[in-house]
């Protein structure tokens, strides 16, 4: 008689056996294919309740990788349709890898500006076959492009003033805008550039420029003309009636407002077209300082301001262009004159100082105007520095300034390499702080486009 | 004996206007609008001082005359004083010798009648 078989061994065997029918599942499962179901079988025993859950498992994976399959699907549908919508935008996208700015990807119109892309990604050096310039054909820094700023500071930067010039020597103006892009836990990923070509709108802007240049410059000669005669009326007043006197001093203080307006569209429009020259002298900047606030003294004490100076030391020999600060001056304490009510208070610093904002290196020229006047709106204080700004809160206050005065002197600044800003609260007053550097003032020449 | 300046301008109202000025305050008057013009008043009689514009008709402008004078021994030492509302100039103006360089807009009468003097006065 055989020996029955211990009852481990034949536990032992029945699982095995039991366990036997989820292999080939498993088997094909670790190759991706969940497709098979698990037998079960009719008695019920303490295997059942596993088979149940892993046909179960297997069909919530099927379910899933449905899904999947159909974002999938979708998703590359959209990727579709975002590569076709890239490559019909009429402007240029440019996506770059970071930090080495080598490009991910460039549509079709990006290609066009830039004519060929001579880099693949991957290779060690990057070298675009396009050579970008300034619009006076100086090399663009290359710290200085939208995308290297993006890259390098994390932060989105507009630039309008890049000439491209491309391997078949055509020139292109292009306004670029660039963007760093993120992930989810904020790491930077890519940066984005995008850009148009406006050519065509730099063209219309020069020759609108030169016309206002050109009409100004011979609205000059009449207005001379009449200024000088309305002059020599004056001289003789006393032959002329009460009211005849007062017409003639309307006519010759319309005259020369009619002149400061030419000369502002003028220099606005030399500016514009880099053919403002600097031409730097030594210079007593005090006494620069004194004249313009001497020019403004009647209107000083029509308001009953109270304007005070402070000098600083060193102020007396300095070598700068004389027309430019002079043009600086007159914008910035005229503004402060204008703009504070009777009674109120400017004061105007000026000192020899060390550089600050990143202004050259070495020394700087100082120039601090504060007043206690109305103030520039907040929501407009972005837009100040830009062609015919008028704030909203004093168009109703004042009807002279003519909306060229910041820009000039903004424009002037940045021409000698100096810095610019302000601070102001409304119905408070506003501080401008310049910076000129010394070195800069003598050594800077704009060169005529 | 009266100074005598010679006005070297193509505009018929401002010609009239310095000439106005200028002999209301004592001085003789003599009046070009080419160079070509100038330089025959030139050779023709004694000049102390010479009112220059640039931009003149008749196919030189006013730093050719300025050259000419500032080149000729007999001329060079008469105080040249431009007026013109080219304001980008003067930098050229000053290399050539011009004494006084002033922008006609940003000027007044009573300004230019100084400069007169002051040159005048510098040049004897």
């Amino acid at each position: 008689m055989k020996k029955p078989a211990p009852i481990k061994k034949v536990t032992k065997r029945y699982i095995v056996h039991r366990l036997n029918r989820l292999t080939n599942i498993f088997a094909k499962a670790s190759i991706g294919d969940f497709s098979k179901d698990v037998s079960i079988p009719k008695e019920e025993d303490e295997f059942t309740e596993l088979y149940v859950g892993i046909q179960i498992m297997l069909e919530v994976i099927r379910e899933q990788i449905a899904i999947l399959n159909q974002e999938k699907k979708q998703l590359e549908n959209e990727r579709n349709q975002l590569r076709t919508l890239i490559d019909s935008l009429p402007v240029g996208v440019y996506i770059a890898a970071i930090p080495s700015g080598k490009p991910l990807l460039v549509n079709k119109r990006a290609k066009e500006l830039l004519g060929r892309i001579v880099t693949t990604a991957g290779t060690k050096d990057y070298t675009p076959a396009y050579e970008v310039t300034q619009p006076d054909g100086r090399p663009y820094p290359a710290e200085e492009h939208p995308l290297a700023i993006t890259i390098k500071y994390q932060k989105p930067v507009v630039k309008s003033d890049i000439i491209v010039k491309r391997p078949d020597k055509k020139t292109v103006a292009l306004k670029v805008e660039s963007a760093p892009v993120f992930d989810a836990k904020g790491q930077m990923t890519s940066a984005i550039a995008v850009f148009d070509d406006i050519t065509k709108e730099r063209e219309i802007d020069r020759i609108k420029t030169e016309f206002i240049s050109l009409a100004s410059h011979q609205l000059r000669t009449p207005l001379s003309t009449i200024k000088w005669y309305t002059e020599i009326l004056l001289d003789e007043k006393e032959k002329l009636v009460p009211q005849q006197q007062r017409y003639v001093e309307d006519v010759y203080q319309s005259t020369q407002r009619m002149i400061s307006l030419v000369n502002a569209l003028l220099t606005a429009s030399r500016l514009e077209l880099g053919k403002f020259v600097l031409n730097p002298q030594p210079t007593n900047v005090i006494t620069l300082a004194e004249t313009v606030i001497k020019e403004m003294n009647l209107k000083i004490q029509a308001k009953n301001l109270q304007l005070t100076t402070k000098y600083g030391d060193r102020l007396t020999n300095i070598t700068l262009d004389r027309e430019a600060l002079l043009i600086i001056f007159r914008n910035i304490v005229s503004n402060a004159v204008r703009y504070t009510p009777p009674r109120g208070k400017i004061a105007v610093s000026l000192a020899i100082g060390k550089s600050r904002r990143g202004v050259g290196e070495g020394q700087c020229l100082s120039i601090k105007v504060a007043d206690t006047g109305y103030g520039i709106p907040r929501y407009q204080q972005e837009k100040v520095f830009s062609r015919l700004f008028r704030a909203d809160n004093i168009r109703d206050k004042n009807q002279d300034g003519n909306g060229l005065g910041l820009f000039i002197t903004k424009s002037l600044v940045d021409t000698m390499g100096g810095s610019l800003w302000f601070k102001s609260v409304e119905n408070k007053g506003t501080t401008f702080f310049i910076y000129l550097p010394l070195a800069g003032l003598a050594k800077r020449h704009v060169k005529p486009s | 004996m009266k100074s005598t300046i010679l006005v070297v301008e193509d505009d018929q109202q401002i010609q009239r206007l310095y000439g106005d000025a200028l002999r209301k305050h004592q001085f003789a008057v003599a009046a070009a609008t080419t160079v070509k013009e100038a330089l025959a008043v030139l050779f023709r009689q004694k000049i102390d001082l010479i009112i220059l514009d640039i931009m003149l008709p008749g196919g030189m402008n006013g730093f050719d005359l300025l050259e000419k004078v500032k080149n000729q021994s007999q001329f060079a030492k008469i105080p040249v004083i431009v007026l013109t509302n080219l304001d980008g100039e003067e930098k050229v103006a000053r290399d050539i010798g011009v004494n006084d360089y002033v922008v006609k807009a940003n000027t007044t009468v009573k300004e230019i009648i100084e400069k007169v003097n002051h040159c005048l006065s510098q040049a004897s």
